[in-house]
């Protein structure tokens, strides 16, 4: 009866962003309040673990928040400058063809900014460069959030990695090998459900051989990386494989090439330096240990006690989620966002009162996106520190205890679609994931292989990702309408990482 | 009530704006109030946020 009543605030927000078609500022606020009520009367909430959770959740919405800010602010200067344009009429030189642009741009380089980016990065900046290219703004929100999700669990240097590590303290040598194997066998799946994305199912047949192609590249370079000790640049590594790769591969796959006139290279290369910029920094960022560690000085972080609810659920004393102001992700897209804006302005490409334009236009555009994730961010807190998502993982493990290696990665995905992020999820179910494997005798390293790829590939649909995609491609209140186009592919993807984890479990207790 | 609704809608940031100064600004306050054992002010603090997540549920 509990699993149910714990599970009553996500089949809401379910029912009204797909079912009726709310925007997610509405359906967070109902999700809210639900979980607040229902973690009061029915799971013994009291008012000192309700004031922590509200706490923990405003550090984790400001984690997110940060992002979705700069992203989209790095979004503006570049698209008051004209750069979008720019980079969109400079791809049809290269290739026409819909399909194969939403292969280069929506899988390889979202790949590779997530590889070198974070939470909603992807998305944030590829969407709206996709409804440049023509694309319509649903598909420009669906084709990098299903493409880039094989790559979160070793993307953003491997933080959602290092969660898992750090939850279950095994070494990643034990968890890496068969963690990246799901996620690179998963990758090429993601290459034809993209396609699919952009033109169906007569793109699938068409692009076939550029996706078996490009995924094999991909997935093979990330493989080897992540398995060599590197799993902080797996993802990075396997998306500049995949870019490096498509520039031969679209000269093969052109289209109907139009009279697009001649390519101006120097316009191009200054509309992509503000991309640019922001690979650097971040690179800089992150792998040069001086930078890290003079950014690393200011540090918000708060520190909560042991709080537990009236039926015995503990949630255990600790920091909450620290935010290295300097060094944040947020911040580094804002020093990005700077940088970008002053090079289009040295070349010229703005005209008066621009930066009064880009700045009332981010703030306008990201509000409704901020309350969606205020408010549903503190339904997945109060929800955590309640016990009702503990009772409803485990209400899934013990209800099929044989059938435990095809959920695994259904718990993963359900931390991330209700945390928002693949590290989110690690940093909750880890833990579960490894006592349960260890009880019901099943190779950890499989379980938790299933947890963080399930967690990784259903992170796309996570109604904070949907948000920041939608916010970026104009579609804020529409999220209904990319959730209901993400569920089945996403659905798929998490069936599959079931089959090999059942696969994996056969091989294991035979050999 | 319906033409509360349709006002709230013309205004649609700027009450998003308030919803989330509403939803963001008591949490700062929140955990003192936790780590006093404010009982009184959590609960008037959480209605805050209540009040904040309704004002987004009204706003269409």
């Amino acid at each position: 009866m509990n699993f149910f009543i714990a599970f009553i605030p996500i089949a809401l927000i379910l029912f009204l962003m797909v079912g009726l078609r709310w925007g997610a500022s509405r359906s967070g606020g109902v999700g809210y309040l639900s979980a607040l009520l229902i973690a009061r009367f029915f799971f013994g909430a009291g008012p000192e673990l309700l004031a922590y959770a509200h706490v923990r959740a405003l550090l984790l919405s400001v984690d997110v928040l940060m992002i979705i800010w700069a992203a989209f602010l790095l979004y503006r200067v570049a698209d008051e400058a004209g750069a979008i344009n720019m980079i969109g009429q400079a791809l049809p030189h290269l290739t026409a063809d819909s399909g194969m642009q939403a292969l280069i741009i929506g899988w390889a380089f979202a790949s590779f900014l997530q590889g070198v980016g974070g939470f909603g990065v992807p998305v944030a900046v590829i969407a709206p460069i996709l409804v440049g290219l023509g694309f319509t703004p649903l598909a420009a929100v669906v084709i990098p959030s299903i493409g880039h999700g094989w790559a979160v669990t070793f993307g953003s240097l491997g933080s959602s990695f290092q969660a898992l590590m750090a939850a279950t303290g095994l070494p990643g040598e034990i968890l890496a090998p068969i963690s990246v194997l799901f996620l690179s066998i998963s990758g090429l799946l993601v290459g034809l459900m993209v396609a699919h994305a952009a033109g169906g199912w007569k793109a699938v047949r068409r692009l076939l051989g550029p996706v078996v192609v490009l995924g094999t590249v991909m997935g093979t370079v990330q493989y080897v990386v992540v398995t060599s000790g590197f799993w902080n640049i797996g993802s990075f590594c396997g998306g500049l494989a995949g870019l490096l790769v498509a520039y031969p591969l679209a000269r093969r796959v052109r289209g109907e090439q139009q009279d697009n006139g001649e390519l101006d290279g120097r316009a191009l290369a200054v509309a992509l330096s503000g991309y640019g910029v922001l690979v650097i920094i971040i690179l800089a960022v992150q792998l040069i240990p001086a930078i890290k560690t003079f950014l690393s000085q200011v540090v918000i972080q708060v520190n909560f006690p042991e709080v537990s609810t009236s039926q015995g659920f503990i949630t255990p004393a600790g920091p909450g989620r620290n935010i290295p102001l300097f060094r944040h992700t947020g911040t580094v897209l804002a020093y990005s966002s700077i940088l970008a804006y002053l090079i289009y302005g040295w070349a010229g490409l703005y005209h008066p009162g621009a930066a009064g334009r880009i700045i009332s236009g981010t703030v306008r555009r990201v509000m409704s996106s901020s309350v969606s994730i205020a408010s549903m961010v503190a339904m997945a807190v109060i929800m955590e520190n309640a016990g009702m998502t503990d009772t409803l993982a485990r209400g899934l493990a013990e209800g099929i205890q044989s059938l435990y290696p095809l959920v695994a990665p259904w718990i993963g995905a359900l931390g991330a679609f209700m945390t928002g992020s693949n590290t989110n999820s690690n940093v909750v179910f880890g833990a579960l994931q490894l006592r349960t494997a260890q009880l019901l005798g099943y190779s950890a390293a499989l379980i938790l292989a299933a947890q963080t790829a399930g967690a990784a590939l259903a992170s796309v649909m996570a109604p904070t990702k949907v948000v920041v995609g939608a916010s970026t491609a104009g579609m804020a209140g529409r999220e209904g309408d990319v959730m209901r186009k993400l569920v089945v592919y996403t659905g798929l993807l998490v069936l599959l990482i079931s089959l090999l984890t059942i696969i994996g479990v056969w091989i294991h207790l035979n050999l | 009530m319906t033409n509360f609704l349709n006002w709230l809608s013309t205004r649609k940031f700027q009450m998003h704006l308030l919803a989330f100064l509403l939803i963001t600004l008591p949490p700062l306050a929140l955990y003192f109030a936790a780590r006093n054992g404010a009982t009184g002010w959590i609960w008037g603090l959480i209605g805050v946020v209540l009040l904040g997540n309704l004002l987004a549920i009204l706003t269409r």
